[in-house]
């Protein structure tokens, strides 16, 4: 076959449109769209050669190439990668890839906000979402909206350290080696996005789910956004992460400052990963005794108490107890019973180990403070119900305020 | 195969294809038509066949074992071996760039005629891929495929 025999333009400049438009549709990047666009369009040119030496007329020819070249969308599918692998390699994509990222911390920082703001809550904080967001302090930048600012700065660290200073003064460009330091910043944004926010996120899942029934109107959009969340955020960072592997990943620099970020960050959150529980002081009001009610009875389960305490012949429906809480650790069952005892003092009865146990120094400790309750909610979900406590009466003192943590901690108080 | 032979075949069929149809009558077939079913069993005339771009992983990579091919060249080889790539013969490409990425193939460029041509030849990691590939008609078809060029 004559490579050379020339091709009429007219039939050319087809070939090389199918082969422009079969490589737009594979989505293919900058380089490789030229070699393999010129590949195709070879292959057009040499088959019309092939054919017209078999006698067919030039544009039976074209006709006859094109057909045997299949249908461009056919083709083009066949050329094209995955999209992840699109997303992660292709340098045009590159764009794409930092929006990708700032997207994901965007997201992570809410979902990191919305996490301070639930753990202060369930501590007993009074902290509205506003107070965790606002002050200019270091938690801003950890736990507030000041992690946005750290998230474009760790892609700008990133487009700094692919710079390639070309200075004719080799002591410029040996200087300007300290573009690659900024890059810590960024090993601490992707220890964030990848490591610190599915800790967090876990940890305040598992409170959450340990304050609230399943499944409520809370915990699905809870859920969602973690997950939301926590997905986004492993892709942003890859996208990162791939961002710098192929402007250098073969720099030994950037393993040792990664390597080390990581294991920095690692050793300096993992004790703040895990808040420590509040401790509550007792306060010194509280009277408790042990109550022995032989009257309970005994299930698979364990001691049920409640059929017992509405079987009691008791003065009015108002007085009757009502089971506030209920909590199962196995087989031991922990109940918490309320009823006014009529003299305005409300008792609170606990079943545990046993023993019925009680005090009534709650709201008698309280008693002259102007408190909002919330009873609906105490009841409820006691340690929500605290943190609103907190919040809605600010006058409240230290001791006031213990004895509320007391009163709503999800823990049983041991006297 | 050639067109003649095509043509020949083509016509026996269509004299055998009524009586075919109706095999299942208690119709006495002709012993002329007998005859020529008989001839066409025994032609031994090579068939068509039609491979996925997924099929064609395998081939390529025994075909690019016994050399240095660029894809046009593969392509008509394919062709000229009585294989149809569904999708089109350019749907090849695909393949290629796949066995690329997966790094069993390796590609050369070379520049001729002014034009930049792409070789594709095997890697150590395509030849140790070809030895887990247990199927012993694969290298009779690369070897025919080869020897098509």
């Amino acid at each position: 076959m004559a490579e050379s025999s020339r091709i009429p333009p007219a039939v050319n400049q087809v070939f090389i449109r199918v082969a422009s438009q079969v490589c737009d549709r594979a989505k293919m990047d900058y380089e490789e769209w030229m070699v393999n666009s010129q590949e195709l369009a070879y292959h057009l040119q040499q088959r019309w050669r092939e054919l017209t030496e078999q006698g067919l007329s030039t544009d039976d020819a074209q006709a006859k190439a094109l057909q045997m070249f299949g249908d461009p969308h056919t083709v083009a599918k066949s050329l094209r990668k995955p999209w992840l692998e699109r997303l992660l390699h292709y340098k045009r994509f590159r764009s794409e890839r930092f929006f990708f990222f700032i997207l994901a911390y965007f997201l992570y920082t809410w979902v990191v906000i919305c996490d301070t703001h639930w753990n202060e809550l369930l501590q007993g904080n009074p902290a509205t979402p506003f107070q965790i967001l606002l002050p200019f302090d270091q938690g801003f930048f950890i736990n507030g909206l000041g992690s946005m600012l750290i998230g474009l700065l760790a892609a700008s660290c990133v487009v700094l350290a692919q710079w390639r200073p070309l200075f004719k003064n080799q002591q410029i460009n040996r200087l300007l080696l300290i573009r690659y330091l900024p890059l810590f910043l960024t090993g601490f944004a992707l220890f964030d996005v990848l490591i610190r926010s599915p800790i967090t996120a876990f940890q305040t899942l598992r409170e959450v789910m340990s304050n609230y029934s399943p499944f409520t109107a809370l915990t699905i959009p809870f859920l969602i956004l973690h997950v939301l969340g926590i997905g986004v955020g492993i892709l942003g960072a890859t996208c990162l992460l791939f961002e710098i592997m192929q402007q250098g990943w073969n720099n030994l620099r950037i393993h040792v400052i990664l390597a080390g970020v990581l294991i920095s960050s690692w050793i300096a959150y993992a004790p703040a990963a895990s808040p420590p529980p509040a401790i509550f002081k007792n306060p010194p009001a509280i009277v408790t005794t042990n109550l022995d009610f032989n009257a309970t009875e005994s299930t698979v389960i364990g001691k049920q108490v409640r059929a017992w305490m509405n079987r009691k012949q008791w003065d009015s429906i108002e007085s009757a107890p009502r089971l506030v809480r209920q909590s199962q650790n196995g087989f031991n069952i922990t109940q918490f019973v309320q009823f006014s005892s009529g003299d305005t003092f409300d008792l609170v009865y606990w079943f545990e180990g046993g023993n019925w146990k009680f005090h009534d120094a709650y709201w008698h400790s309280l008693k002259g403070v102007n408190i909002e309750l919330n009873l609906s909610l105490i009841i409820r979900e006691p340690r929500k119900a605290q943190g609103f406590m907190m919040m809605r009466n600010p006058a409240l003192n230290e001791t006031q305020k213990d004895i509320v943590r007391m009163i709503f901690n999800s823990k049983p108080f041991h006297p | 195969m050639n067109d003649d032979n095509t043509t020949r075949i083509e016509q026996m069929l269509r004299e055998a294809g009524p009586v075919l149809k109706e095999a299942d009558q208690p119709v006495e077939v002709p012993p002329h038509v007998l005859a020529r079913l008989r001839a066409v069993r025994e032609m031994n005339f090579p068939t068509r066949r039609e491979l996925t771009a997924k099929q064609l992983g395998p081939l390529l990579l025994s075909v690019l074992a016994k050399g240095e091919l660029d894809g046009f060249d593969i392509i008509s080889r394919l062709a000229k071996s009585n294989i149809q790539i569904k999708g089109g013969e350019a749907v090849a490409y695909g393949s290629l760039s796949e066995l690329v990425s997966a790094n069993l193939v390796l590609v050369d460029l070379e520049e001729r005629g002014g034009q930049m041509r792409k070789l594709y030849r095997l890697t150590d990691d395509g030849r140790a891929r070809l030895k887990t590939v247990e199927a012993p008609e694969l290298n009779t078809l690369a070897s025919a495929v080869w020897a098509a060029g």
